[in-house]
């Protein structure tokens, strides 16, 4: 089965999961809130991020997809998979990575003084193993949420499956604002920060991003997107980035 | 500009040396959140009173229904939304508002019928 045959089957199968699925509508879409689904709840989501950066006298742009199945495991473990990352390049749908993700909710953002979960992530892709775990708090004020994330991602990269020759890491936070004007329509901004660690040696320049984002909920689907500033100068990162998640269910 | 570090230092680079982090507006953040939060939550979905208890009673509810609609009504709606002050709608339409949503927020009948206890009784002892 060739790479389109199999993103075809991919997007197939996760159009058919929308039968079952009751989506957790995101306020952010590069923060990640501590509440998890209900137990046995499914939940689908699909990513879309676009990068763009100087290089000489044009510009790089990178388009990134993903599909994420969520699922109850209790009412505070959620257990997720990104069932594909793929990205577009040269007019061709290339796939990237697979992973699987545990969030663990510790506390309630609502009812406890602070909400708190953990997150952790296990990535496999053909050139690439990544490991990431955060830290995630949340508060919620009535229509105001305030959501902060931090973490730290282990990678290790090669030319081909099993042969990594080389290892990264990074330090993240990011931080999200949101209010709820109607139930319907959400206003916030989010703020990103990335520090990398080649060879887990040296830390490179922090890259910090931050931008406004919007959510729209209707019956069965909702869009969150978010578009994002480099505010400080590191060049051979992207100067802009756009994310839009679309959730559905039915 | 490049910084360095060896090993063993490497959330101390992160958190204190480098400034990336400081600790101290950490720990005033959460305090203003800590401060604040009961707040809302109290003003969403009121604490269960006395009066509450006997509309529920008298409904032929318990006190520990009354705890889990609570409980539900703050932790599974406000996954989405914020939740709306309990006076603003009357019986009827918190009984259409709660059947409408249990399919979204994946409520079990047992879970629809505690929410519905705690607002009929936060209802009627307003």
């Amino acid at each position: 089965m060739n790479l389109q045959k199999t993103t075809c089957a991919i997007l197939l199968g996760i159009s058919l999961l929308g039968d079952v699925a009751t989506a957790g509508d995101r306020r952010f879409t590069y923060v990640y809130e501590t509440t998890t689904g209900a137990k046995g709840e499914i939940e689908v989501e699909n990513f879309a991020t676009w990068k763009t950066r100087r290089e000489g006298s044009g510009r790089v742009n990178e388009f990134d997809f993903r599909h994420e199945i969520e699922y109850g495991v209790t009412d505070r473990l959620q257990a997720g998979i990104y069932v594909a990352d793929w990205k577009v390049a040269d007019g061709q749908a290339i796939y990237k990575d697979t992973a699987v993700e545990l969030i663990y909710n510790m506390t309630n953002p609502v009812t406890d003084l602070l909400g708190s979960a953990l997150y952790g992530e296990v990535k496999l892709g053909d050139q690439l193993f990544k490991l990431e775990g955060k830290l995630l708090l949340q508060k919620n004020f009535g229509p105001i949420v305030l959501a902060y994330n931090a973490g730290i991602e282990a990678e290790w990269e090669g030319a081909r499956f099993g042969n990594y020759d080389e290892r990264s890491g990074e330090f993240m936070e990011s931080f999200g604002v949101s209010y709820q004007f109607s139930p319907h329509f959400l206003l916030g901004g989010e703020f990103l920060h990335e520090l990398g660690f080649d060879e887990w040696q040296e830390a490179g320049d922090p890259v910090i991003y931050a931008g406004p984002n919007a959510s729209f909920r209707f019956d069965r689907y909702f869009v969150t997107t978010t578009a994002m500033v480099q505010v400080t100068a590191v060049t051979d990162e992207a100067d802009f980035q756009w994310r839009a998640i679309f959730g559905m269910h039915f | 500009m490049r910084r360095t570090f060896n090993g063993a230092p490497f959330l101390e680079c992160i958190f204190e040396k480098r400034g990336y982090v400081h600790k101290s507006q950490l720990t005033l953040a959460g305090m203003v959140l800590l401060l604040a939060g009961s707040a809302s939550f109290q003003a969403g979905a009121p604490a269960i009173t006395p009066e509450m208890t006997k509309v529920a009673m008298s409904a032929g509810d318990s006190f520990e229904k009354l705890e889990k609609g609570r409980r539900l009504l703050a932790t599974r709606c406000t996954t989405c939304h914020a939740l709306e002050p309990v006076a603003k709608y009357t019986i009827q339409e918190w009984r259409e508002i709660v059947c409408d949503m249990a399919d979204r927020s994946g409520l079990k009948e047992e879970e629809q019928q505690e929410i519905q206890a705690y607002l009929n009784a936060a209802r009627q002892a307003l």
